[in-house]
């Protein structure tokens, strides 16, 4: 069974022309045309923006393929050799989640924040910027007790950084928070970095919960814009892609599940918070940071105040 | 000290691999500070800020990959190198021999961390596949069907004796460790286990806790026959066990086509020896019987759903015992309304009730329940007369199909899988005498990608018939998904 995910389906239907190899990984394939980047994996657990989930024989036919460029024409991948890889019938995979969760109680919230924090701290991986966590709690707890000795250089480094933007998140102009924004993306380990995570995963709680809490759609959104406008030569094309998706409030299946259990409350938030945390190298681990810091940022009068309009 | 770096152009790795390379680098000896990353220009500032920053460096661009670190002398940087080298290249060449073990002695051999194997090859070779599997101590789940009841019965037997999961034959579904098997859905984690002998019955089950907000800590499948008396419950008894000791597990479910009662007995008296709450949905078995162990008896998937979904929440404080099964009170004036205005259409001829299923337990369900209100309902599920496909619109009594029997399956898979039969069956047209049309579409892992859309245009026309002639065709479908399955 092949599950494309619904963007990409769109995309195709208007698309006919060569597309390239970009990078291939164990278990992923990024293929990029002029306009766009799109993945290819064989795990139905990785299904994401602008993806396409293969069987594992094709997905490793691609792999070995001995050439950078395949021609995409009619959902059809044709290579070289004339060998096609049909993706007609694919079941499709919606990105974004219908439906709604209303009702939500400032009680939930919290109840929900302390399950997170608690399994941040149990389960994560801080080489990234995990431990911004306690900066988090040095904001908006007061009753935090400092850790001095949690920390390491990228977060070090971005603290100043992140303090500022949170900042501006409240009273500033969309394009200070822009600014604010493009002063902390690109930092971090590995093939995304952990501020783009953290952001991604900030930016993605704001959509959801805003829609659940019923706040302006239109000043989230301008707000969600400005952190990614002009992302530009800060960081690499495939974090780039990922963080556009998350301002669009596209949602890989790990993360879908994880935003379903914390909208409806329901008992499988622990589970779901550990296959996010599990997920990439620091990524899992970031992206939850920025999901903190999405609930503690709500439950502020003054940035909530701004989101009301 | 003296900074070195390896950059490679162009290049991306996964997250993963740049961690544990980057690790082994720091523990070489004279290695003193490594960073690792894509050079973007955050990065590149941390790095003159750690001061282990360099021209090279410096030159890259967001799309490049970096590796730079502190090193106290050239030899030491070379040994970096190399490691670096070595590690980057054994794994494209590890990524490049990825595949798929063709056996499962190699897989045994390849992956000896696993505990699980499941088997899904022809029935006749099953049973020898399995049995390797259980003595290398694997638990097992028999997806096959056509096993033999005595080899069933041998391989549950050593099962128990290992202390492991035989699960099946015929098992269609399963939800290990929250990793689902064969046919199953994308269901929430959550406290409630299940063991099941029939398969939709519990994917529905299952699929109904998670809509109601709760979610499953291990759903366990048998095999339809595992509660006849041939089998005598081996596996619903160590399933049963399994949840009795698990600790994510606060309420137990378990659920059988028609069970043998003294196999159904020795199942009650296990739970007396927990104080889990247990709830039974034992087809066609004896309420009070259920109840005097202590045990809550539900009649339909749907109540044995609720009733588990109730008693979690008791268990968390959220309702009382006073409010248990509270919500269980019949809240149908949408459906009677539904119904009203369905029955506005039908002519004086049409009186009868075709079910098509694709599911085995939601077909049983279906008889159960309207055995209390229609006279005879022919079903191929119970000894009788042969029912004709080719001759449906001939018939005139109420028909109720399991589709997934083996009399349908033959030569084709699974209508779960492969639901052209059904669409056939419509197309060709169920008899004018029909007033109402009983589906079901199970989706989820292992399922047809889109069940609907395969029957569609028969439907439509179905309708389209009834109407040109001035009757009314009234068609309902039981649906079996959760929000996250891949059918989306």
């Amino acid at each position: 069974m092949k599950i494309m995910s619904n963007d990409l389906n769109e995309y195709l239907d208007g698309y006919e022309g060569l597309c390239r190899i970009h990078s291939v990984f164990d278990h992923s394939i990024n293929l990029q045309t002029e306009e766009c980047l799109f993945a290819v994996f064989c795990d139905i657990k990785n299904v994401a923006p602008m993806s396409v989930v293969l069987d594992e024989l094709d997905f490793r036919c691609l792999k070995n393929l001995d050439t950078e460029e395949i021609q995409l024409s009619k959902h059809l991948l044709i290579f070289p050799n004339g060998n096609i890889i049909d993706l007609n019938n694919s079941v499709i995979w919606n990105t974004t989640l219908r439906s709604s969760f209303n009702d939500f109680k400032e009680k939930d919230l919290k109840r929900t924040k302390k399950v997170i924090k608690e399994m941040i701290l149990k389960e994560g991986d801080f080489q990234g910027l995990g431990y911004l966590v306690h900066t988090i709690d040095e904001l908006y707890d007061p009753e935090y007790q400092p850790c001095p000795e949690m920390t390491n250089d990228y977060v070090d480094f971005i603290k100043p950084k992140i303090i500022e933007f949170i900042e501006v998140l409240s009273t500033g102009s969309f394009e200070t928070i822009n600014q604010r924004a493009s002063e902390m993306i690109g930092l971090g380990p590995g093939l995304t970095p952990s501020s783009d995570d953290l952001l991604s995963g900030f930016m993605i709680y704001l959509i959801y919960m805003g829609q659940s809490m019923d706040l302006s759609k239109e000043i989230i959104k301008q707000l969600t814009d400005s952190i990614v406008k002009n992302l530009g030569e800060q960081t690499n094309e495939i974090s780039k892609s990922y963080m556009i998706h998350a301002s669009e409030g596209k949602l890989n299946k790990r993360v879908k599940s994880l935003m379903i259990s914390i909208l409806s409350q329901s008992k499988g938030l622990k589970q779901n918070v550990e296959e996010v945390i599990r997920f990439g190298g620091t990524s899992g681990t970031d992206l939850m940071v920025g999901i903190y810091l999405g609930m503690n940022m709500i439950l502020d009068e003054k940035f909530k105040g701004r989101l009301t309009g | 000290m003296k900074v070195f770096s390896e950059i490679r152009k162009n290049a991306y790795y996964d997250s993963v691999s740049l961690m544990q390379i980057s690790k082994k680098v720091e523990q070489l000896e004279g290695v003193e500070k490594t960073l690792v990353g894509m050079g973007t220009k955050l990065n590149k500032d941390l790095a003159s800020n750690m001061n282990i920053s360099n021209d090279a460096l410096q030159n890259t661009t967001a799309n490049d990959m970096f590796i730079v670190f502190k090193a106290v002398d050239e030899s030491v940087a070379e040994k970096a190198y190399q490691m670096i080298d070595e590690l980057l290249n054994n794994k494209k060449q590890f990524a490049s021999e990825d595949y798929r073990v063709p056996t499962l002695d190699s897989a045994l051999r390849q992956s000896t961390d696993s505990n699980l194997v499941l088997i899904s090859v022809p029935g006749k070779y099953a049973f020898e596949e399995a049995k390797k599997a259980l003595e290398a101590e694997k638990h097992v789940m028999i997806f096959s069907d056509n096993v033999s009841v005595e080899q069933e019965l041998e391989l549950k037997k050593l099962a128990v004796e290992k202390g492991l999961l035989m699960m099946g034959p015929d098992c269609g579904t399963a939800i290990i460790n929250h990793k689902p098997l064969g046919f199953a859905n994308d269901v929430s984690a959550g406290t409630i286990g299940i063991v099941g002998a029939s398969g939709t019955g519990t994917q529905e089950i299952s699929v109904l806790i998670d809509r109601l907000g709760e979610g499953v800590s291990q759903v366990i499948g048998t095999g339809g026959r595992d509660l006849k008396a041939e089998i005598g419950g081996l596996m619903m008894l160590q399933g049963f066990k399994a949840l009795i000791e698990d600790e994510a597990t606060k309420i137990i479910v378990l659920i059988s086509k028609k069970p043998d009662e003294k196999v159904v007995e020795e199942i009650l008296e296990l739970s007396c020896t927990t104080e889990k709450e247990v709830i039974t949905n034992f087809i066609g078995c004896n309420k009070e019987l259920i109840e005097s162990y202590g045990v809550y008896y539900a009649e339909t998937l749907e109540e044995t759903a609720l009733k588990a979904v109730m008693l979690t929440r008791k268990e968390y404080g959220e309702i009382t015992e006073v409010d248990l099964f509270k919500e269980l009170k019949p809240h149908n004036l949408e459906i009677e309304a539904l119904i009203t205005s369905e029955l506005e259409g039908f002519s004086s001829h049409q009186k009868n009730l075709l079910g098509l299923f694709t599911g085995g337990t939601l077909a049983g369900e279906t008889v159960l329940i309207m055995n209390r209100s229609l006279k005879s309902i022919h079903t191929n599920m119970s000894k009788g007369p042969k029912i004709d496909i080719n001759t449906l619109t001939e018939l005139d009594h109420d028909i109720c199909l399991d589709l997934g029997e083996d009399e349908f399956t033959v030569g084709r898979a699974h209508p779960m899988i492969d639901p052209s039969l059904r669409t056939e069956i419509i197309k060709n047209g169920i008899g004018n005498n029909v007033a109402v049309l009983l589906l079901d579409v199970v989706l989820g892992y292992g399922s047809h990608p889109d069940p609907v859309g395969e029957m569609y245009d028969a439907l439509v026309k179905a309708k389209t018939d009834a109407k040109s002639r001035g009757d009314y065709l009234s068609i309902i479908c039981s649906i079996c998904v959760t929000d996250k399955d891949p059918q989306d």
